[in-house]
């Protein structure tokens, strides 16, 4: 009995550290096209990009953020550690530019395959994916 | 009564929707974006000074919600109109560069009468810099140009005290260029254009039955906006020349009255925000000047809360004081505000918030004999879609 109650507590400790990893989510980068100029930027720099308040890379060249659905793991784990912001927040906030005339939220992918494909020909987009989804058509530019 | 329950019913059904997303269509390279957002609210004024019918026209105690649109609530049972409200906005993208964006919203405080409010064209010049021609909201205040949006911001209502002005929209042009300092991000923005409010709502305050029409001509301005991470400070000047007239019950609301205008008069106006969000705290300021001929005021408000989690309880306090240069004026208009509001956020598209507003009325005998002090409870639905 002894036995199969230390047993039972193993298998829940091992359970509740497995939620608690699956929880925090696979690591983002932020990534560009292998073609693209730009090589690093800062964390500000990435969330004002994602938040519509640049439109250009510190080279002054146009650039095009790339989001990834509100349902996707890559989304929450982005603006949780680079623009700050719950899906509450990111909402009000476009809703403001939007119904202002100020901005209109990035266009949005569904995986990090589609988000890869979309980025790798284009050097004006700028994306985040899953760490370990990155391939060699991609440069990563910043790592929360 | 059958209308008030006909309103509450539709008010449920909207309320129903918890979840909606924009209409998106595409048709021979243009792109048609259809939105929308949705504030159902309620509110019922608790106690105050005032009590019968007021010299202003409202049954009382009574509490303003929104100068701008005369929103006020009075002692009717619960109030359904004053908050209320519905927009609906169309965006056509011809080209990547340029598009055509207009918006509608039907107010229960004016009838549900659905009013156009912007239309304009916007055109991308550069990547950063972008032109706008047409009807857009004035931007006087942080809040102004989505004082309708309720989901973007805290309230049930915007701070009185502050959002309180003749005109709100205007027709004109506008140009926005973003620029970057390091991690700093900047915006300005300078407008020029008209507006001629005819039948203004705000002269339904101090009268209900009156008639007033505003008209800002020379209308000139600018506002810079400046952030880092969790900062974000506005700067706001304009200049104008206004000239208004009260036609009081003797004009009908449709007739076109041919009262002469008064003199122009030279307005200007400043303003200065902020809002800073670190960690999970919420802090904002704005403070307000405005001069017009001999007369002056200052608005000010701060607020402060804290999320946690889909909650996020907020306490804000509102001043607005008007003084007036001419010997023997006892009655400037002067009164302040302190509300608590609780906002639960449903979905990220949606959410219900219940305020608290305690209005002190003060300096001379008008203001404080047509709505004096009172407490207020109000309960609101956002949503935007």
């Amino acid at each position: 009995m002894h036995t199969l109650f230390l047993t039972s507590r193993l298998i829940l400790s091992a359970a509740l550290l497995l939620a608690c990893v699956t929880a925090q989510g696979e690591p983002i980068v932020v990534v560009v096209s292998v073609s693209s100029t730009i090589k690093s930027l800062n964390k500000e720099q990435v969330a004002n990009l994602f938040l519509g308040k640049s439109s250009t890379y510190p080279d002054g060249s146009a650039a095009v953020p790339i989001e990834q659905t509100e349902d996707t793991k890559a989304h929450e784990e982005f603006h949780k550690s680079v623009t700050e912001k719950s899906a509450s927040q990111l909402k009000s906030y476009w809703s403001k530019m939007i119904f202002s005339g100020k901005g209109t939220a990035p266009k949005e992918v569904a995986s990090n395959a589609e988000l890869l494909k979309l980025i790798s020909s284009n050097p004006e987009m700028i994306g985040y994916i899953d760490k370990n989804a990155t391939n060699k058509s991609v440069n990563v530019i910043f790592a929360p | 009564m059958i209308t008030i329950r006909l309103y509450t019913l539709l008010l449920l059904s909207l309320c129903s929707i918890t979840t909606a997303n924009a209409l998106e269509a595409e048709y021979a390279g243009m792109k048609f974006t259809g939105t929308g957002f949705l504030t159902a609210a309620v509110g019922k004024v608790l106690d105050g000074s005032v009590h019968g019918l007021s010299d202003a026209g409202y049954n009382c105690p009574c509490q303003i919600s929104d100068f701008s649109h005369a929103s006020v609530y009075d002692n009717s049972s619960l109030n359904l109109a004053p908050d209320s409200k519905l927009g609906l906005q169309g965006r056509i993208d011809f080209t990547d560069k340029l598009s055509l964006t207009s918006q509608g919203v039907s107010r229960g405080s004016q009838n549900g009468r659905p009013n156009l409010e912007w239309l304009y064209a916007g055109y991308k010049i550069t990547p950063d810099t972008t032109i706008q021609v047409g009807r857009k909201r004035l931007p006087l205040f942080y809040y102004s140009e989505t004082q309708d949006v309720g989901l973007t911001h805290p309230w049930t209502h915007l701070p009185q005290q502050t959002y309180g002005w003749a005109v709100v929209n205007y027709n004109g042009v506008n140009i926005s260029h973003q620029h970057t300092i390091g991690s700093w991000a900047t915006t300005v923005n300078a407008f020029i254009g008209e507006e001629t409010a005819i039948n203004s709502p705000i002269t339904k305050i101090y009268a209900k039955n009156d008639r007033g029409d505003d008209r800002w001509s020379n209308i000139m301005g600018g506002e810079l906006f400046f952030s880092k991470g969790w900062f974000e400070g506005r700067l706001m000047a304009m200049t104008s020349l206004n000239q208004s007239r009260t036609l009081a019950g003797s004009c009908s609301d449709t007739d076109s009255c041919t009262m002469d205008w008064g003199e122009k008069t030279r307005n200007n106006m400043y303003g200065f925000s902020t809002v800073m969000t670190p960690h999970d705290w919420v802090l904002m300021t704005e403070l307000f000047y405005n001069s017009l001929g001999i007369d002056s005021a200052f608005a000010a408000s701060a607020s402060v809360g804290r999320h946690f989690g889909k909650w996020l309880p907020l306490v804000s306090y509102s001043i607005y004081e008007e003084s007036i240069m001419a010997p023997n004026i006892i009655d400037n208009e002067r009164h302040s505000n302190t509300s608590a509001v609780l906002r639960y956020d449903l979905t990220p598209s949606s959410d219900v918030k219940l305020q608290f507003d305690h209005w002190i009325s003060y300096g001379g005998n008008y203001f404080p004999s047509i709505y004096g002090n009172s407490n207020m409870l109000t309960l609101a639905y956002d949503l935007v879609f």
